[in-house]
C-alpha cells in the first residue's frame, strides 16, 4: 500500500506493564479518510492500543507510523486523542479552556471550537466541574474535533451519556472530522456506533484479530454488532 | 511542534496565578496583623516578626505547590501530548518553577520591605554588599532547582518501579519501594557529591578556603577570606548535580515515564 494513503501504520507491537501482557504483536494498517471502529470486550486493550498511538503509554516494542511520522514528538502533533484534556484545572471555565489548547497546540482552531461547543449546546461561562457527564464528553468531543490532525482518537466517547447527546455528537463526528482524516472510536456497545463506520479492527487475546470493510460485513447480511460478537462466541463482553 | 517558550508561558501563567492567590493569603493575614496593631492588641515589633513569618511559610507552600505543579506534568496527558520534545518539556517546566519563585521572592520582599519602612525601622544592610546577596541568592535558587529535581527523581523513580513490578494492591509493599528508591536516590546523589568531593580535592580548587569566614554583627554582614568564591563554587557543583540528575530524569521520562488513565473526562 502506498504509505501517503495510510493514516496509521503498526507493525509487531507489544506491550507489558505490571509484567502482563496487554498486546502482543499487533499488526494494523488504516488508510486515510476512514472512520474506524475499535471493538473489543472491557479488558481487550482498546484504551491502551490509543494511549501507545498517541504516545500516552511509551514503553513498547514494534513501530507506530501515524502519517509517515514515527518519531514521538512528531507523531503527537499529528494525532487528536480524546483523553488529551486529562489533567485540566476542573475550576476552568468552557471558554478558558479554547484559550489553553490555542496555546499549546497550534493546530487547534479557536472558531471550529466556538461553533462546535455552540452545536453542542456548550455554556461558555460553565466551569468544567458544574459541568454534567454528558457535557464533559461534548466538551471532549468538541476540543478533540478542534485540532487539524491526520489521526483522530476517540475513546469511548459515548460511556454513560443519553440517547440525545449521543445523536449529537455523533452528527458532530460525521460534520466536523476532515475528510482526509481517519477517525477510530473505541468502544464496546457496537450499537451506538455502526452507522459511522467505514470499517471495523476487532481487538480479542491481546492483538488485532479481524479488520474487515464495514460494507462488506453489511453486505453480508450481518450488521456490525453480530460480526463483532461472532468473535466472542456469546462470551458476556459488557 | 509546539515551541519550548510557548509550554514555558502557559506553564508559567498558571504557576503564577496559583502563587498570586498565597501572595493574597499572605496580604490577608498582614492586614490583620496591621488592625491588631491599630488596635493596640500587638507591639510594630510583633507585627514585622509575624509577617516575616507568614512570608517564609509562604514561600515554603510556594515551593511545595510549585514541586506538585511540576510532576503533575510528567504523568498528565494534558502536558504531555503537547508535540513537544520530552527533554524541552522538562526543560520548560523546571524553568517555570525557576521564574515563579523569582516572582513569589521578589513580592515577598517587597512587601517585607514596604513594611520595614513603614514601621521606621531602618535595618542594617549598609555593609552587606549587593554581591554577596545577589550571589546567596542564586545559590537558593539552584538548591532549589536541585530539590525539584530529586523530587521529580524520585517519582519517576518510583512510577518506573510500580508500572514494572507486578500489579500491587498490598500498601506496604509500595511503601517499601517507595523507601527503597528513596535510599537509592540518596545514594547517587552521595556517590555524586563524593565524586565531585575528590576532583575538587585532586584539583586543589578550595586551597584559600581555609581561611575564609563571614560574620555578622553590629555593623552587619562581612565577608573574610574567600567566602564569596566558595559560594560559587557550591553553586557551581549544584548546578552541575542539577545538570547531570536532570538529564537522568529526562531519560528516564522519555524511556519509562507514562500518563496516568483517568476515569473521568478531564
Amino acid at each position: 500500500m502506498n504509505r501517503m494513503t495510510e493514516a496509521l501504520a503498526i507493525q509487531g507491537l507489544s506491550y507489558r506493564r505490571n509484567q502482563k501482557q496487554i498486546l502482543k504483536d499487533v499488526n494494523l494498517t488504516l488508510p486515510t479518510g476512514q472512520i474506524v471502529g475499535l471493538l473489543g470486550a472491557n479488558g481487550a486493550g482498546k484504551t491502551t492500543l490509543m494511549r501507545l498511538i498517541a504516545g500516552s503509554a511509551i514503553n513498547f516494542r514494534g513501530t507506530i507510523d501515524v502519517a509517515g511520522v514515527t518519531k514521538a514528538p512528531q507523531r503527537k502533533g499529528q494525532i487528536s486523542f480524546s483523553a488529551q484534556m486529562a489533567g485540566f484545572n476542573p475550576n476552568w471555565r468552557v471558554g478558558q479552556v479554547a484559550d489553553v489548547m490555542t496555546a499549546l497546540f497550534p493546530d487547534f482552531r479557536t472558531a471550529d471550537f466556538l461553533q462546535l461547543a455552540q452545536l453542542l449546546d456548550l455554556d461558555q461561562k460553565q466551569r468544567i466541574k458544574r459541568l454534567s457527564k454528558g457535557n464533559q464528553r461534548k466538551l471532549q468531543l468538541a476540543v478533540t474535533l478542534s485540532r487539524r490532525a491526520a489521526l483522530y482518537l476517540l475513546d469511548e466517547p459515548f460511556d454513560g451519556i443519553d440517547v440525545m447527546t449521543r445523536k449529537a455528537m455523533l452528527s458532530s463526528i460525521l460534520r466536523w472530522t476532515p475528510e482526509q482524516a481517519t477517525l477510530v472510536i473505541s468502544d464496546h456497545h457496537v450499537s451506538d456506533i455502526d452507522q459511522l463506520l467505514d470499517q471495523v479492527v476487532v481487538i480479542k487475546d491481546q492483538t488485532v484479530v479481524a479488520q474487515e470493510a464495514a460494507d462488506t460485513i453489511r453486505a453480508k447480511g450481518q450488521s456490525i454488532e453480530a460480526y463483532f460478537e461472532s468473535f466472542y462466541g456469546g462470551e458476556q463482553h459488557d | 511542534m509546539t515551541s519550548m517558550s510557548k509550554v514555558f508561558w502557559q506553564m508559567t501563567k498558571e504557576r503564577v496565578r496559583q502563587v498570586t492567590q498565597l501572595i493574597e493569603i499572605d496580604l490577608g493575614v498582614i492586614a490583620v496583623l496591621v488592625i491588631m496593631r491599630l488596635l493596640g492588641r500587638i507591639s510594630t515589633d510583633d507585627v514585622l516578626g509575624f509577617s516575616t513569618l507568614f512570608g517564609l511559610i509562604t514561600v515554603m507552600v510556594g515551593f511545595i505547590a510549585q514541586a506538585q505543579s511540576q510532576e503533575q506534568v510528567w504523568v498528565q496527558n494534558r502536558w504531555r501530548l503537547v508535540p513537544i520534545a520530552d527533554w524541552k518539556l522538562y526543560c520548560a517546566s523546571t524553568l517555570s518553577n525557576l521564574a515563579t519563585s523569582v516572582y513569589l521572592w521578589a513580592v515577598i520582599a517587597a512587601i517585607t520591605t514596604v513594611e520595614v519602612l513603614v514601621s521606621g525601622n531602618k535595618g542594617n544592610w549598609s555593609n552587606t554588599g549587593f554581591t554577596m546577596v545577589a550571589s546567596v541568592l542564586v545559590l537558593v535558587l539552584v538548591m532549589l532547582l536541585l530539590l525539584w529535581t530529586l523530587i521529580s527523581l524520585e517519582h519517576m523513580l518510583i512510577t518506573m518501579i510500580t508500572d514494572f513490578l507486578p500489579g500491587m494492591q498490598e500498601k506496604w509493599l509500595r511503601c517499601v519501594i517507595i523507601f527503597a528508591s528513596i535510599l537509592v536516590s540518596l545514594k547517587l546523589v552521595d556517590w555524586f557529591f563524593s565524586g565531585l568531593g575528590w576532583l575538587i580535592k585532586v584539583t586543589g580548587i578550595t586551597g584559600a578556603s581555609l581561611n575564609s569566614s563571614m560574620t555578622i554583627d553590629g555593623a552587619g554582614l562581612t565577608m573574610h577570606g574567600t567566602v564569596l568564591a566558595d559560594l560559587w563554587l557550591s553553586t557551581g557543583v549544584f548546578a552541575a548535580a542539577v545538570l547531570l540528575l536532570g538529564a537522568l530524569n529526562c531519560f528516564l521520562l522519555s524511556r519509562w515515564v507514562e500518563t496516568k488513565q483517568t476515569p473521568t473526562a478531564v
